[in-house]
C-alpha cells in the first residue's frame, strides 16, 4: 500500500496502538518482548502483501535463508568456511535480484546484441513482474551477512532479522537501515521516555507535501509531457523541464523517505537521515554525501572499499569509482539509460578526483606571491590560509560556479535516469538549443522549481534551528497543523495517488 | 534463549555466550545506551500514550476536516461489502465534519484553488497543438478531403482495421491554419499510444493532438468517472475532427448505476448493459460526424483479464457495427499471434503484461498516423 492513502492511515492506526501497547518497557519482563516483534513482522507482512501477497513468501525466504548464512558464518570453524558461507550468502543475494530485476534487462540486451550481429533468435524473454523494495530488503540483507562476516555485529535471532528485513516503513524504498543501527534498538525496545512526536509528523506532513503536491504537479504539469513529446518543447522550457525532473525526483524520493522516518519514530525506531540538501552540493562528491545518503554509505562500504577502494594508487581509484557509480546506476534500474547515468557521475567523479589532485599539488608547490616570497600566503573566505598557486595552474572553482557545475552535471544525468530510451534523452538534451515554446505552462512549476532549489540553500544551523523550534511546540498544534496538511493534500494533490518513483527499484 | 542487555545485539543461542573469540574487535559505534545515543539533544519527548492518541486524533480531525475527500476514496474502491462499508464511515465522517463547520478549511482552500487567479496559476499545460483549436470548421466550399469508404489497409502484415467509417466531416483542405483535430482520450492502456501519436506528428502543422488520460477509470463506474459525460465535456471543449477512443481495461468489475441497480461482473445482463454504455460512448464521440477510431484491447497477460477484455471487445464490435465507427484491433500490432512482450526484438508490453511502453505504443502510434494520413491525405510522421 501507498504511504499517502486513506488506506495506509487506517493501518497505521491499528498498527501504532498495538504496537506500543506490546512494546517492551521497564518492569515488562524481556521475554514478552517477542509478542512485540511479531507483531511488527506480521504488519510489515500485511503492508507489503498489500502490494502482491505472492511475494511475501520471497521475503520470507530470504530471511530465512540471510539467517541461516549468519549463523553459519558465525558458528564456522575457519576462515575459509566464513568466507564460504559469505560466499553463499552473496550468490543468494545477488542471484534474487538478479533474476527478478535483471533477467528480462540481460536477455533483451543479449537478444538485441544478437541482432545487430544479424541472427535473429528471439530469446525466450522472462515476464516477471519486480517485487517491490526487492533491492532494498537484498541490499539489507546483504549487509547483516557481511557486518555478521566481518565480526562488526554478532547473528541475532530470526525473528529479530525477520523484523529488520521487513519492518514496513522503510521495507519499499528505504532507507537502508544497516543492521547494526536496527538490531540494537530492536533488542531494547522504543525509548521509553517518550516519542518526538514534533519531529515525527514534521517529517511525515512535509514528506507527504513534497510527494503529494509538488513531485505530482511538476510531473504532470511538465516532466512527463517532456519526456513523453519533447519536440514540442523550445530551449528555455526543455531546461526548465529538466530542473523540474531534478527537483520531481527530489521531492517524490526524499518526500518518502521522510514519511518512512517520521513513521519508524511513531513506533520507536531511529532511521539515519537519508537527504541533506543534495541540491546545495559544490561538487560531485559533496552531492554523494547529500543524495540517497544510505545507498551513497552502502556502496562505499560494500562494493567501493571491497575493491580496494583509494588504497592502491590514482589507477585502481578510479577503476573502483567508476565499478561502484556504474553498478549503482544499475541498480536502479534494468536499462542501459540508468547504466550511464551511474557512468556520467563516476566519470564526474573521476575529474572532480584529478581537479583536487592537481589543486593539492599546485598549492604545495607554491608561488611567488605579492611580495615575491615563494611561500606568500592568501587568506581564503573561510579563513584558512593557503599557498598561492603557481600561474596557470588549476585553480578552485569559486562557490557559487561550484554549485552551478555540480548541479547541472546532475540535471544532465537525470536525463539519461528519467528517459525511456536514449533516443528520447537525446532528444530532450538536443531540444536544449531549440527556439521558443509555444506551449502553455503553469507558472507554479517555475516557481516550484526555484523554491525547492533555493530552501536547499539555507544553511544546515539555521534549518536546524527552526526546525527544533517547531517541534518543540505544544503537541496540539503538531495535531492540528498535520490535520491541515491533509486538507492541502487533497485540494492540491492530483486525482488518485501516482506510485513513488523508487519503490520498483 | 534470548538474551537482552542494554547494550548488546541479542544472540540466538546459549552458546554463543560462551567466551568471546579473543579475536572478535569490540564495535565501537554500539553505544552503552542506545537511546541517549539516538537523542544526543534535548528533544521534546511525549509519553508513548499520549503520543499514540495525538496521532490517533490527528488522522481523526484530518478526517473530519476532509469530509469530501474520504467519500472520493470511499467511492474508488471495488463495488462490494469493503465499499458499501467505507461509504458509510465516510458519508457519516463528512456529515459530522459539515455539522462542526469543519469543513470549512477545504471549501476555502477549494475556492481558493479555482478562483481566478488560482486558475492562473495552476494553468495546465496545453500538451501538444499549441495553437487553439480552429475557429469554426474549415470552409467546406470546393474541394472535399478524400476519405476512404469501408476497409483500408493499415500497411501491416494483419489488417487491424476491423470496421469501417464512412464520416465525412472535414469539409474543406487541410492546413497549417486549419489542422486536423485529433482528440485522443481513455484509460491509462492509451497514454503510450497517445504519447506516441505525439512524437509522431508534433512537426507535422496540419495535426493538432491532445490526450485526455484517465487512470483507473472506465465504463463501469460512472461514479468514480462518467466517461458519457466526460467525453461529451472534452468535445464541446476540443471540437475535434476525430476521436481516438481507448477504454475497457478497469471495466471487469460491476456496472454501477445500471438501469436495475448494480451489475455484478459475469452477472446475466452485464455484457448487454456493458454493449449499451459502448455503444452510447461511442454515439457521443460520433456527433456533429466526427471520424471515431475505437482502439480495441490487446491481448493481456493475467489470465483473469484476458478473459475480460476478450468480452469487453467483443461489446464493442457489436456497438461499433451499430455506430459504424473505425475499430482497429490492436493484437494484430502487438500481439499477432497472442499476448507476447517483445515483438521482433521490440519491447512492446510493459513488465506488468498490461500496459504499453514508449516501444509499444510507438507501434500502435504508426499505424493510427498512417490510418488517419491516408484517410485525410496527410503526410505521415
Amino acid at each position: 500500500m501507498l504511504f499517502p492513502t486513506v488506506r495506509f492511515a487506517l493501518f497505521l492506526a491499528i498498527v501504532l496502538p498495538i504496537a506500543w501497547a506490546l512494546a517492551p518497557r521497564p518492569g515488562r519482563p524481556a521475554v514478552e518482548a517477542w509478542r512485540w516483534k511479531l507483531f511488527l513482522v506480521l504488519a510489515s507482512y500485511v503492508f507489503y502483501g498489500a502490494w502482491d501477497w505472492r511475494f511475501v513468501p520471497l521475503l520470507m525466504i530470504s530471511t530465512v535463508g540471510n539467517e541461516i548464512a549468519a549463523m553459519g558464518i558465525h558458528l564456522a570453524r575457519d576462515r575459509a568456511q566464513r568466507d564460504r558461507w559469505l560466499i553463499g550468502a552473496l550468490i543468494g543475494n545477488l542471484g534474487l535480484l538478479a533474476w527478478w530485476k535483471y533477467a528480462g534487462f540481460l536477455t533483451g540486451s543479449a537478444d538485441g546484441l544478437l541482432r545487430l550481429l544479424g541472427i535473429d533468435v528471439n530469446l525466450p524473454y522472462p515476464e516477471l513482474v519486480l517485487p517491490v523494495g526487492i533491492s532494498f530488503f537484498t541490499f539489507q540483507a546483504i549487509s547483516y551477512v557481511v557486518d555478521v562476516h566481518r565480526r562488526m555485529i554478532r547473528p541475532t535471532h530470526l525473528l529479530d532479522v525477520a523484523v529488520y528485513l521487513a519492518f514496513f516503513p522503510q521495507l519499499v524504498a528505504g532507507p537502508i537501515v544497516r543492521a547494526n543501527e536496527f538490531l540494537p534498538q530492536l533488542a531494547v525496545g522504543p525509548d521509553p521516555r517518550g516519542v518526538p512526536v514534533g519531529r515525527a509528523l514534521r517529517l511525515i506532513a512535509i514528506g507527504l507535501v513534497l510527494k503529494v503536491v509538488v513531485a505530482n504537479h511538476l510531473a504532470t504539469e511538465i516532466v512527463d509531457p517532456l519526456f513523453a513529446t519533447p519536440g514540442q518543447y523550445g530551449g528555455g522550457q526543455t531546461l526548465l523541464g529538466i530542473y523540474a525532473y531534478a527537483v520531481q525526483i527530489y521531492a517524490d524520493f526524499a518526500g518518502y523517505t521522510s514519511i518512512a522516518i517520521g513513521v519508524a519514530l511513531l513506533l520507536g525506531f531511529e532511521f539515519p537521515r537519508n537527504f541533506d540538501r543534495p541540491y546545495a552540493a559544490r561538487s560531485l562528491q559533496d552531492f554523494w554525501r547529500r543524495w540517497h545518503m544510505t545507498l551513497s554509505r552502502w556502496l562505499r562500504d560494500y562494493l567501493y572499499i571491497p575493491l580496494g577502494g583509494n588504497a592502491h594508487g590514482q589507477r585502481r581509484t578510479e577503476r573502483n569509482l567508476l565499478i561502484t557509480m556504474l553498478l549503482g546506476g544499475l541498480w536502479h534500474g534494468a536499462a542501459w539509460t540508468f547504466v550511464v547515468w551511474g557512468g556520467i557521475h563516476g566519470v564526474g567523479l573521476v575529474i572532480e578526483r584529478r581537479r583536487r589532485a592537481s589543486i593539492a599539488a599546485a598549492e604545495a608547490a607554491g608561488a611567488p606571491g605579492p611580495t615575491g616570497g615563494r611561500h606568500d600566503r592568501e587568506p581564503r573566505t573561510d579563513g584558512a590560509a593557503h599557498l598561492v598557486p603557481p600561474a596557470g595552474a588549476v585553480r578552485p572553482l569559486h562557490p557559487v560556479a561550484a554549485w552551478a557545475v555540480t548541479f547541472h552535471l546532475v540535471c544532465l544525468a537525470w536525463v539519461f535516469f528519467r528517459a525511456p530510451s536514449f533516443e528520447v534523452a537525446l532528444t530532450v538534451l538536443a531540444g536544449l538549443g531549440g527556439g521558443n515554446s509555444q506551449v502553455p505552462l503553469s507558472p507554479t512549476v517555475p516557481l516550484l522549481v526555484a523554491a525547492v532549489l533555493l530552501t536547499q540553500q539555507v544553511p544546515d544551523g539555521t534549518r536546524k534551528g527552526l526546525q527544533q523550534a517547531w517541534d518543540a511546540l505544544p503537541v496540539p498544534i503538531h495535531v492540528a497543523s498535520f490535520a491541515l496538511v491533509l486538507v492541502i493534500l487533497d485540494v492540491f494533490g492530483p486525482d488518485g495517488v501516482a506510485p513513488f518513483i523508487y519503490f520498483q527499484f | 534463549m534470548a538474551v537482552r542487555t542494554d547494550s548488546d545485539v541479542v544472540v540466538a543461542s546459549r552458546r554463543l555466550h560462551e567466551p568471546s573469540d579473543p579475536h572478535e574487535p569490540s564495535d565501537p559505534r554500539e553505544p552503552s545506551d542506545p537511546h541517549e545515543a539516538r537523542h544526543p539533544h534535548l528533544e521534546q519527548r511525549t509519553p508513548p500514550a499520549i503520543a499514540v492518541a495525538a496521532v490517533l486524533v490527528a488522522l481523526l480531525l484530518g478526517a473530519l476536516l476532509n469530509g469530501p475527500g474520504l467519500v472520493r476514496a470511499a467511492t474508488g474502491l471495488p463495488v462490494g461489502p469493503v465499499r458499501d462499508a467505507a461509504m458509510v464511515v465516510a458519508d457519516g465522517t463528512a456529515r459530522t465534519g459539515a455539522t462542526l463547520g469543519l469543513d470549512r478549511p477545504q471549501q476555502w482552500l477549494t475556492a481558493a484553488r479555482d478562483s481566478d487567479v488560482g486558475a492562473a496559476l495552476g494553468t495546465a499545460a496545453t500538451l501538444a497543438g499549441a495553437e487553439a483549436p480552429a475557429d469554426g470548421q474549415p470552409d467546406g466550399g470546393e474541394g472535399t478531403t478524400v476519405l476512404g469508404d469501408g476497409e483500408e489497409s493499415a500497411g501491416q502484415p494483419a489488417d487491424p482495421v476491423v470496421a469501417g467509417s464512412d464520416r465525412d466531416r472535414v469539409r474543406g483542405p487541410i492546413t497549417a491554419d486549419a489542422p486536423l483535430e485529433v482528440l485522443l482520450a481513455g484509460d491509462s492502456l492509451i497514454g503510450a499510444i497517445a504519447d506516441g501519436y505525439g512524437r509522431r506528428t508534433t512537426d507535422n502543422e496540419l495535426i493538432d493532438w491532445t490526450k485526455d488520460v484517465r487512470i483507473s477509470t472506465g465504463l463501469a463506474r460512472p461514479d468514480v468517472l462518467d466517461w458519457h459525460l466526460h467525453l461529451q465535456q472534452l468535445l464541446d471543449a476540443r471540437d475535434p475532427d476525430v476521436v481516438v477512443l481507448l477504454l475497457g481495461g478497469n471495466d471487469d468489475q460491476s456496472l454501477v448505476a445500471a438501469p436495475d441497480g448494480v451489475l455484478h461482473y459475469g452477472q446475466p445482463g452485464w455484457e448487454e448493459e456493458y454493449e449499451a454504455r459502448a455503444t452510447r460512448l461511442q454515439e457521443i464521440a460520433a456527433g456533429a460526424d466526427r471520424e471515431v477510431v475505437w482502439l480495441e484491447l490487446p491481448a493481456m497477460r493475467p489470465a483473469k483479464l484476458e478473459q475480460a477484455r476478450q468480452r469487453m471487445n467483443a461489446a464493442a464490435r457489436r456497438a461499433a457495427a451499430e455506430t459504424g465507427v473505425l475499430l482497429v484491433d490492436t493484437d494484430a500490432l502487438i500481439a499477432p499471434q497472442g499476448y507476447t512482450a517483445r515483438l521482433e526484438g521490440v519491447q512492446v508490453r510493459a513488465d506488468d503484461g498490461v500496459h504499453l511502453p514508449h516501444p509499444g505504443g510507438d507501434v500502435v502510434a504508426e499505424v493510427l498516423d498512417r490510418i488517419l494520413s491516408e484517410r485525410y491525405g496527410l503526410p505521415t510522421g
